[in-house]
């Protein structure tokens, strides 16, 4: 039972989709400070099947210690999905943390949307900060000499308070000062004045570098790639119609499109010479969206028929990318390049890697290292002018992803792959569709950087993510984008002797509608002297999430067997820093292993980052596929990250319980069914599962599933007739769920319901391709399915059970 | 041609919206900037309407309207008339747009900034200046040159120059007085060597017929 909150601050425990009900009002003040009673923690012992249900919870509590804000509100807890700390109860001094083995850092999302249901972040028009270490005031200061003066709760500098706080100049009148969102909020958005830009504010800039070589025209990406753009022209961010587009299409030569003001026809010029890139007109390739909607429109209708009998094999990418700098100039925008084929002309230019034989061998981290530099100059130098890149990849050709992606890498910007896109396949197309359209349409941080401050004594130790580090502290996102997260190292330098630490990150950032702002979001953490306290404060998702970023990180780097070597490593110090100091039985061998109830999903959570596709071993994955998924691991949120990402969900369809499927009666949220271990002990030969992991949506039949599921589910009589492999989910029910369901496809319509649910939790990130798996079908995609079902053996890595005893054995002998 | 172009807010300065230009001309004009927006802050209701102001090899030529100022930095060989015929489209389409929302005390800087794609749009236009229409413009006797008042950079930020109206008097005056002065000298000049010019004048003949008859020593 988790301990007392004072009245005012019961409320901000609730976060999280699922988030446990209210502690009791009355519980007693005198109890609240931290590392009170350790009889209360509860431990939790290390055995039997993993509590999946505990990653839908709340991460522990914050108690801060009474009177740590200046107003009682019940805002001034962070929300996790903002910002998460992986501990909760920070050690006051190094050695502690060093005796604990946890991991200490933070997981970001600095421009987080805000969903459906959640107020909108509070605007303040003034900024007030400290004198001397430029932090924003937040609702964790505290007013000294009567209030007139604050102190700065970062370097504890008394700063004036400012006559706007109490005195409206404007309208004369006396302002209530405990008023202000800035000290109720601890997410808060200022509006920045002029001393907070070098520039006027610019436009959103979007162009796309599409490449029409044989390769990809033989895949039909022109056209699908086209028809998308035309479809979310209206979704790209216009709010003040100075949004600009231009197109280049890339072959061995380049395409330009021009459309003069008064014409809508686009007129194709045409660029072979590549040694010395020029633009082949000093006007009219950066377009207005607003102004030259029909020419763009006619252009990305005909962009098919354009290229359709297209032979040209080589790919310009790198004289494309070149122009592209030169047409955007100073000012700035993103570069969207989408790729089908290498490119095989210019600097840049990449030879194949034959990576056949060097799978599963200490050989397969070189893969993953880039091929030439080019790229990552391209990247720094970019991010200087405010030039962001995302790339898309298509196909598949070897495109060499490790090299090409550190054009995003570096300057804050997304890596897409469609490995299996061809035009005729209609769940690729509406995937690829869907996500791209998504991705256009995201609100974005133009011209941003983010900066992370934290109290005296704690010190920001390496930053990971898609950014480019500018001066040791400051992220440069030239495009930031809502769904895109990082992760700091946190290091303790000297004793902590506050009883409460605070962390304040502030992006700096022009919205898409010209306005110049800056979010704060503040942490306040509470430290203490109490090992057990510490342990049981900590928060299992961040720290999965932070350990699997610093393990992809390492692969990057070092080798995937390191990578691997060290994160196993990390789980069982952890384990055994806790039996060590927290147990009875600290130095003897036990037969069940203790862990914190906050941490008993560790094991589990290591043992699926072990068997994700990012740090799988084996041969059995492509390194593009393999640098596609690292790249997720970096940018994701914690929790998408974690759920569904590397632990999927799997549900049972054949006895779903009545209300699954169907909304709330209060919160009116669709109801998940109750989800099963990720074994193969979950399926039965006579059910059929929902396996969900954000981008693929699994169907298991088993052989004797019954023929009236078949029919409400898919509408066909028997399960030999449902064809294995791709297919779309059909909608039987009419579409939308305010009207119920058609008789007899109640399960289709319950199902559908599920699916939209699960990917309103992803935030749409993802469009989820359906793919059939029968119990006796296909044996790949059986395989592919048991991938993901991270409790059972399989040829990398242990099952569950087995981790667990290697770890207790290697716990019980204290060498590791 | 029109190398940038700022609109502000005459009382207190604030940026309204500004061009957005390429990379070549950020870097030469930062300076320049600078010095507009040090125009902008000497501006008062008081000042001159209308001021083109040298500064190297830059124009700066500005236009109040309606308590909103529209400066433009152009090269010196572009013609006066038509730099102010260009401030003069800006003043009155921006004045249609926005002129009712510009004193709102809470505006935030650049507030109206999705003004630059007509800026933009007008600056090509008069990008040529020897294009058929701007031709015609500057035949027409749009307005009269010598009613613009023109200044020197240098003079405006140190030497304590203001942007009144009045202020064209006294700089006529001090024109004026440099005149006199170089006139002056000259007269005296002349005054001296019509003095002793003559005598000097024998003077010097005699040493020299002196010199010539005795040069054996």
């Amino acid at each position: 039972m988790p301990q007392g909150y004072p009245p005012q601050l019961a409320t901000a425990q609730a976060q999280g989709p699922m988030a446990p009900q209210m502690s009791d009002l009355s519980q007693q003040f005198s109890q609240m400070g931290v590392g009170a009673n350790p009889a209360e923690y509860q431990t939790a012992v290390l055995g039997g099947k993993p509590q999946l249900s505990a990653l839908d919870e709340a991460p522990p509590a914050i108690k801060l210690p009474p009177n740590s804000t200046c107003v009682p509100s019940q805002f001034v807890i962070c929300p996790p999905s903002h910002k998460r700390s992986t501990l909760n109860a920070i050690p006051r001094t190094d050695k502690l943390l060093k005796k604990t083995k946890l991991p200490f850092g933070l997981v970001i999302t600095p421009f987080k949307s805000q969903e459906q249901g959640e107020d909108p972040l509070p605007v303040v028009a003034e900024i007030v900060r400290c004198r001397r270490c430029r932090a924003y005031i937040n609702p964790f200061v505290q007013f000294v000499e009567g209030g007139r003066r604050w102190k700065c709760i970062l370097c504890s500098l008394s700063n004036d308070v400012p006559l706007v706080f109490d005195y409206d100049s404007a309208t004369q009148t006396q302002k209530d000062r405990w008023q202000r969102a800035d000290l109720n909020y601890s997410v808060v958005e200022f509006i920045a004045p002029l001393e907070y830009m070098v520039r006027p504010p610019m436009p959103p800039v979007y162009v796309f570098i599409i490449d029409v070589s044989y390769a990809s025209v033989q895949l039909g990406a022109p056209g699908v790639i086209g028809q998308t753009i035309l479809s979310a022209l209206d979704r790209i961010p216009n709010a003040d119609l100075r949004t600009k587009v231009a197109f280049v299409a890339v072959d061995s030569s380049l395409h330009y499109f021009q459309i003069r003001p008064n014409s809508t026809e686009p007129q194709q010029m045409v660029v072979g010479d590549l040694d010395d890139v020029f633009l082949p007109s000093p006007t009219d390739l950066l377009l207005n969206l607003h102004e030259c909607r029909q020419g763009i429109e006619c252009l990305l209708s005909r962009l098919e028929s354009m290229f359709k009998s297209n032979h040209s094999v080589g790919n310009a990418l790198c004289p494309a990318i070149q122009s592209a700098q030169k047409l955007l100039g100073a000012l700035g925008g993103k570069i969207i390049v989408m790729l089908a084929s290498p490119p095989t002309i210019g600097e840049g230019k990449v030879e194949p890697r034959t990576e056949g034989k060097d799978l599963g061998t200490p050989r397969e981290s070189d893969l993953l290292r880039p091929q030439n530099t080019w790229y990552k100059t391209v990247a720094a130098e970019c991010s200087r002018t405010q030039i962001a890149f995302d790339t898309v990849f298509i196909g598949q050709q070897p495109m060499d992803i490790p090299t090409v992606s550190g054009l995003a890498r570096y300057t804050g910007g997304s890596v897409f792959y469609y490995p299996s896109f061809m035009a005729t396949r209609k769940p690729e197309v509406d995937r690829f569709a869907q996500e791209f359209a998504n991705h256009l349409s995201a609100r974005v941080a133009l011209e941003s950087v983010l900066r992370v401050r934290a109290s005296k004594g704690l010190r920001m130790a390496s930053y990971y993510g898609n950014f480019f580090l500018r001066s040791l502290d400051l992220l440069a996102l030239p495009n930031g984008l809502p769904n895109h997260s990082y992760a700091v190292d946190i290091e303790i330098e000297e004793n902590l002797t506050a009883p409460v630490v605070y962390f304040q990150t502030a992006l700096l950032h022009t919205t898409a509608y010209g306005e110049r702002r800056i979010r704060v979001a503040t942490l306040a953490l509470p430290t203490t002297d109490n090992i057990h306290t510490v342990f049981h404060h900590a928060d299992q998702v961040a720290i999965a999430s932070l350990l699997s970023r610093k393990a992809v990180d390492r692969a990057l780097v070092a080798k995937l067997e390191d990578a691997r070597e060290a994160l196993q490593h990390k789980a069982l110090e952890i384990i055994g820093a806790f039996k060590t100091e927290c147990t009875q039985s600290s130095s003897g061998a036990t037969t069940q292993l203790q862990i914190p109830r906050a941490l008993q999903l560790l094991p589990f959570l290591t043992l699926a980052s072990l068997k994700h596709t990012s740090l799988r071993s084996g041969n059995n994955v492509p390194s593009a596929m393999r640098m596609s998924a690292i790249n997720s691991i970096l940018t994701l949120p914690a929790e998408q990250g974690v759920q569904p990402y590397t632990v999927a969900r799997l549900y049972s369809l054949h006895d779903l319980p009545p209300q699954a499927g169907y909304p709330d009666e209060q919160t009116g949220i669709t109801v998940l069914p109750p989800r099963l271990g990720l074994s193969a002990e979950s399926l039965l030969p006579y059910g059929a599962y929902l396996l969900h992991d954000g981008s693929d949506t699994f169907l298991w039949f088993g052989r004797d599933v019954s023929p009236a599921l078949c029919q409400s589910l898919l509408n066909m009589q028997d399960v030999r007739m449902i064809p294995s492999g791709v297919i779309t989910f059909p909608d039987l029910s009419g579409g939308s769920s305010g009207d119920g369901p058609v008789a007899g496809f109640e399960l289709n319509f319950q199902v559908n319901n599920i699916l939209r649910r699960l990917n309103d939790l992803c935030h749409n990130l993802w469009k989820p391709v359906t793919y059939v798996c029968k119990e006796d079908g296909e044996p790949v995609l059986r395989m592919w399915m048991a991938q993901r079902l991270a409790e059972d053996m399989d040829t990398s890595a242990p099952s569950y059970q087995q981790f667990l005893s290697q770890i207790r054995d290697k716990v019980n002998r204290g060498n590791f | 041609m029109v190398k940038s172009t700022i609109i502000a807010r005459v009382a207190d300065g604030l940026p309204l919206a500004a061009s957005m230009d390429d990379e070549q001309a950020e870097s030469e004009l930062a300076g320049y900037k600078s010095q507009a927006k040090a125009v902008f802050k000497k501006l008062n209701a008081q000042s001159e309407p209308m001021c083109s102001i040298e500064s190297g090899p830059y124009y700066l030529h500005y236009l109040l309207d309606q308590s909103v100022c529209y400066l433009c930095i152009c090269e010196k060989a572009f013609p006066r008339k038509l730099a102010f015929s260009y401030l003069d489209e800006l003043a009155k389409e921006f004045g249609t747009s926005y002129g009712d929302e510009v004193d709102k005390t809470s505006l935030r800087p650049y507030a109206f900034i999705k003004f630059d794609t007509f800026i933009q749009k007008t600056k090509r236009i008069y990008e040529d200046s020897r294009a058929q229409q701007n031709m015609s413009k500057l035949n027409e006797d749009l307005r009269d040159v010598t009613q613009i008042m023109t200044k020197n950079m240098e003079d405006l930020l140190w030497r304590g120059d203001s942007l009144d109206r009045m202020s064209t008097l006294s700089s006529k005056l001090r024109d004026q007085s440099e005149k006199y002065r170089k006139d002056a000298r000259r007269v005296n000049l002349e005054a001296l060597y019509r003095k002793y010019g003559i005598p000097a004048a024998i003077v010097l003949g005699f040493l020299l017929i002196l010199y010539l008859r005795y040069k054996l020593f």
